[in-house]
């Protein structure tokens, strides 16, 4: 624990937070033993029942997991000599840009659902024709609305320069959950054809079986549970 | 002399991308953690916050910090 304090003390205004969760078992324990360490960074108890240790797989304490500016969980877990040197390598990477508000509420449903952002930008009239498009067959409106929250605004306005677009002409652009630019295409003169490539292209890949499984088969060993698979989609 | 060169060439080569694919270390292979990785992390159900001015630490407000998750104990 000193290691650690040390650890947030020096590397804090760099961007580093250090966050400890305290097991269950013993709790009560744990804020007289932060006052008497002198630990400063924030701390907590996993609640009964352990949910957080189980949803983060905790095998061993302590064990680190580390969360990069993107916010995305990036080791599961550290062996406690690397600890510093990847400290060092996920605070040199570039903070990402603040999320455009007007994508806020679409970012929060794509990110719940795993989907993708298409922002429209154009007219009402542009919009409309690609939506005439889109409905053309079932098929490609079910690939658009199961895998991309939409998102319209205008050519030229506040989104379009949070976005870096300059085009002037009406154009779909595809986006992470987290407002990261994929791809984008012309909505003028589209086909059927390009607009299926182009959603296919950017949807989130579908996650491998045998790894999902594998997870849940650690995950239910070591819990003395069972594996319930089901087969579904999200629709 | 080409030998040498070549190998410093390589190494100053595949140095970068080693960096780049966040090739990090892991304590011990274990799936159930690895399928943790490339996502956002699961939500902290905990309770008994100190050190934050009473309030609760969720993932949105620490969005461009790097977070070290310590699970820890004190027995």
């Amino acid at each position: 624990m000193p290691g650690l304090k040390d650890l947030a003390a020096r590397y804090g205004d760099q961007g580093l937070v250090l966050i400890g969760v305290h097991s269950a078992n013993g709790g009560e324990k744990m804020a007289s033993f932060v006052k008497e360490q002198g630990i400063d960074y924030p701390v907590a108890i996993d609640r009964a029942g352990k949910p957080t240790v189980s949803a983060f797989a905790v095998d061993s304490f302590p064990d680190y997991y580390i969360v990069d500016r993107a916010g995305n969980v990036r080791v599961a877990d550290l062996p406690n000599r690397a600890l510093e040197a990847t400290v060092q390598a996920l605070l040199a990477e570039p903070v990402p840009a603040a999320l455009p508000a007007e994508l806020a509420e679409a970012s929060e449903r794509a990110t719940r659902k795993d989907k993708r952002l298409l922002v429209l930008l154009g007219t009402d009239d542009d919009r409309a024709a690609f939506n005439k498009l889109s409905r053309l067959d079932r098929a490609l409106r079910r690939e658009l609305s199961n895998e991309y929250e939409t998102v319209p605004a205008p050519l030229g306005g506040s989104l379009a320069v949070a976005l870096g677009v300059t085009a002037t002409e009406p154009t779909a652009i595809a986006l992470d959950a987290g407002g990261a630019p994929l791809g984008s295409i012309a909505m003028g003169g589209l086909d059927r054809e390009r607009l299926w490539a182009f959603a296919r292209e950017h949807k989130v890949a579908p996650g491998d079986a045998e790894t999902i499984l594998a997870g849940a088969l650690a995950q239910a060993t070591k819990e003395k549970k069972r594996v319930l698979v089901h087969l579904g989609a999200p629709w | 002399m080409k030998r040498p060169t070549l190998l410093a060439a390589l190494l100053l080569a595949s140095a970068p991308s080693l960096l780049a694919s966040g090739d990090f270390p892991r304590e011990k292979p274990n799936p159930a953690k690895a399928a943790l990785e490339g996502k956002a992390p699961p939500e902290l159900q905990v309770d008994g916050w100190m050190n934050t001015g009473g309030a609760p630490m969720d993932w949105a407000s620490l969005k461009g910090k790097v977070v070290v998750l310590d699970f820890w104990g004190t027995w």
